[in-house]
């Protein structure tokens, strides 16, 4: 056993100073006395990655301004750049921290995509692209996607019910859009809206069971 | 709330119990809201035996299989047909358990002679899991030595265990008189650690020395230790940060006043201050103040109030519609300002029990709790007393006086620590004096 003479205290284990006070021990190491595994630091947390990320997000972000001051101010095109790294490096984030449920990362995405572009088109003097291509083409993908996804893996319906239940209910959004004549072409909206009803019909239908305890359970209060 | 059909489409799940509903929101960095239960055996564990003792005792606690899930306003508990598989130690004590919605929020692992369970506070609370890990360890020992004839069976039906004893004790308009907050407590200071872990120090000591050294101040166990804590905590302050009390939280299991059988959350806490600027801060004053504040607080009625209020604000119908993605920065910040409160915290889980026939084989049983400051675990089993001390800090100087007081009065300690020098040969901070 090793011993503290100032903290009068025997130590277990093998240990270079001691644990309470920093001091020398004495005493021969019983190595075979330890308690706690020595353990290997893990390499790559979260939060890690997600400031890696952020690192060249920003270090694209400072290039492109810094090469938009020496070439002169006449267009403020690094504006773009930074603000698309903002988007990317958001959509990354999502990506990372909800990796281990795919259903969720995809129905976190369907939302985020369409909101970003939104604005960027907003931003950008709009044209309309965001709602008459982009929110329907990403609700499409989306369903389809979980589908696959669920059918590849053989995904129990409860586990992704709630994320394409969203994902549905958001891919009638180009209908409401088509409703208000915000829409100028038509043909991506419509094709979302119908894959979105069609898969909610067939979920009412045939798993009307399992929607009714997912809902039940998601939405208690 | 849970349905009892167990059938493949519609597993049965669960609200979240009063108490457990603070710890996803404030659950980060090292406060990950879990705690080990540690038990030491004479010799070294044999996995392949304990993944069939946990395969058999989880038949007798199927409600600990669950997953927690995001719902619209509230996490709730699923039940999952994810079956564990004990591991070899692998990750600090009290690391995170819940990743997502498909980890399971218990662990049981082993290294060596010692067998590990860490459990998400949301799942069960002390008494809860400590009744589980001994069935564990029962059911172990009894595979591992049959010749001794042990067969532990506990008498208490799933529904018992299952049943959210909050719910049942929650009387709408039973207010009652609480105790004012003590306004601000002292905070410990410190760096935190760089890898955001725990520090845990574990000290070992007779049951018998210990009680005799409360007995010499005339009081209990608990009582002796709270007031060595609060002493081992001023003897590290400035005297100009004096002026504030140092404050710890103690948790209380309810079941002792209020008959339940669950293994669910069912405690609540109390608090004791004392002001090292209006008193002498003598050992036997500290004691008389912590006993009578004990006296005060740990009666059913004080109790009761203090469990209703809590239960209010979960049944306040403007916190229950919020939707869960603002309600987790509410319910943080209320853990916040709660802690503010707090200067540490103490927690006494008592005596693990196992048949006599299985006392042989087994060293000790440890208790660590994760915090987002200092706490200290204690816990006997036979005669061996365990102190777990685990701190999101470096320093250790609480700990250090803490078992000073306790050398002081002739108490012999054995220290282990998860800590590790790398560098062999590196110097130890009192290299020079030393010699
Ligand atoms: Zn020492």
């Amino acid at each position: 056993m090793q011993r503290c003479y100032s903290c009068r205290v025997t130590v277990a284990g093998h240990k270079t100073c001691c644990p309470l006070c920093g001091g020398q021990l004495s005493g021969t190491p019983e190595p075979d006395t330890e308690v706690f595994p020595a353990l290997e630091k893990p390499r790559f947390t979260t939060g890690f990655v997600l400031r890696l990320l952020a690192l060249i997000a920003i270090a694209v972000s400072v290039i492109c301004v810094l090469a938009n001051i020496a070439t002169g101010w006449h267009a403020l095109w690094s504006l773009f750049v930074v603000a698309g790294a903002v988007c990317v490096w958001v959509a990354a984030a999502i990506g990372v921290a909800y990796r281990r449920d795919m259903a969720q990362n995809i129905g976190w995405q369907v939302v985020l995509i369409p909101v970003l572009s939104f604005l960027w088109d907003w931003w950008t003097g709009w044209r309309g692209w965001s709602v008459d291509f982009v929110l329907p083409c990403v609700c499409i993908v989306g369903i389809l996607a979980m589908l696959l996804i669920a059918v590849l893996c053989k995904t129990p319906l409860r586990r992704f019910a709630g994320p394409l239940i969203g994902a549905c209910f958001l891919g009638l959004v180009p209908l409401i859009l088509i409703a208000c004549g915000r829409v100028r072409v038509l043909l991506p909206s419509l094709l979302c809206a119908g894959l979105a009803i069609l898969s909610l019909a067939a979920l009412v239908l045939f798993q009307w069971q399992t929607i009714k305890a997912e809902l039940l359970r998601r939405f208690h209060l | 709330m849970s349905n009892a059909k167990r059938n493949q489409k519609n597993l049965s799940w669960s609200r979240l119990d009063n108490a457990a509903k603070i710890f996803p929101p404030t659950s980060h960095g090292s406060a990950t809201g879990v705690f080990r239960l540690s038990c030491e055996l004479t010799e070294p564990v044999a996995p392949d035996v304990l993944q069939a003792a946990l395969t058999r005792t989880l038949e007798r606690y199927p409600h600990l299989l669950m997953v927690m899930r995001r719902g619209v306003f509230w996490y709730y508990l699923e039940q999952t047909t994810t079956r564990p598989s004990v591991v070899p130690e692998h990750a600090p004590p009290c690391a995170a358990l819940y990743e997502g919605s498909r980890s399971l929020l218990f662990r049981v692992s082993y290294w060596r002679h010692k067998v590990s369970l860490d459990m998400y506070h949301v799942l069960a609370d002390g008494a809860g899991a400590i009744e589980f890990f001994e069935s564990l360890m029962t059911a172990y020992l009894s595979l591992r030595h049959p010749e001794v004839g042990v067969d532990g069976i506990t008498q208490a039906s799933v529904s018992q265990r299952w049943a959210d004893s909050f719910q049942k004790y929650y009387k709408p308009h039973g207010g009652g008189k609480t105790t004012e907050g003590l306004g601000r407590a002292y905070r410990l200071r410190g760096v935190r650690r760089a890898d955001g872990g725990l520090t845990v120090i574990e000290g070992v000591a007779d049951v018998r020395q210990v009680l005799a050294a409360a007995h010499r101040c005339g009081t209990t166990l608990t009582v002796y230790m709270t007031a060595l804590l609060l002493s081992a905590i001023h003897s590290e302050m400035y005297v100009r940060e004096q002026k504030k009390p140092v404050v710890l939280t103690v948790p209380v299991d309810l079941r002792s006043f209020f008959p339940s059988r669950t293994t669910r959350n069912f405690f609540g806490t109390i608090r004791v201050g004392y002001d090292f600027s209006r008193r002498s801060g003598e050992i036997e004053d500290i004691v008389a103040c912590v006993a009578a504040s004990f006296k005060e607080e740990l009666t059913p009625e004080r109790l009761g109030a203090r469990m209703n209020q809590l239960a209010a604000l979960e049944h306040n119908p403007v916190l229950r519609v919020i939707p869960l993605a603002l309600k987790n920065p509410v319910l943080r910040l209320s853990g916040a300002v709660s802690d503010r409160g707090e200067t540490a915290a103490l927690s006494n889980v008592g005596k693990f029990r196992l048949p006599e026939a299985l006392h042989p084989f087994v060293r000790g049983f440890g208790v660590f709790m994760s915090t987002g400051a200092t706490q200290l675990c204690t816990c006997s089993f036979g005669n061996s007393l365990h102190f777990g001390f685990t701190s999101a800090f470096e320093n250790t100087e609480v700990q250090r006086r803490f078992f000073e007081l306790l050398t002081n009065e002739g108490i012999e300690i054995e220290i282990r620590s998860n800590e590790y020098h790398e560098e062999e040969g590196a110097a130890c901070s009192d290299a020079t004096a030393a010699e």
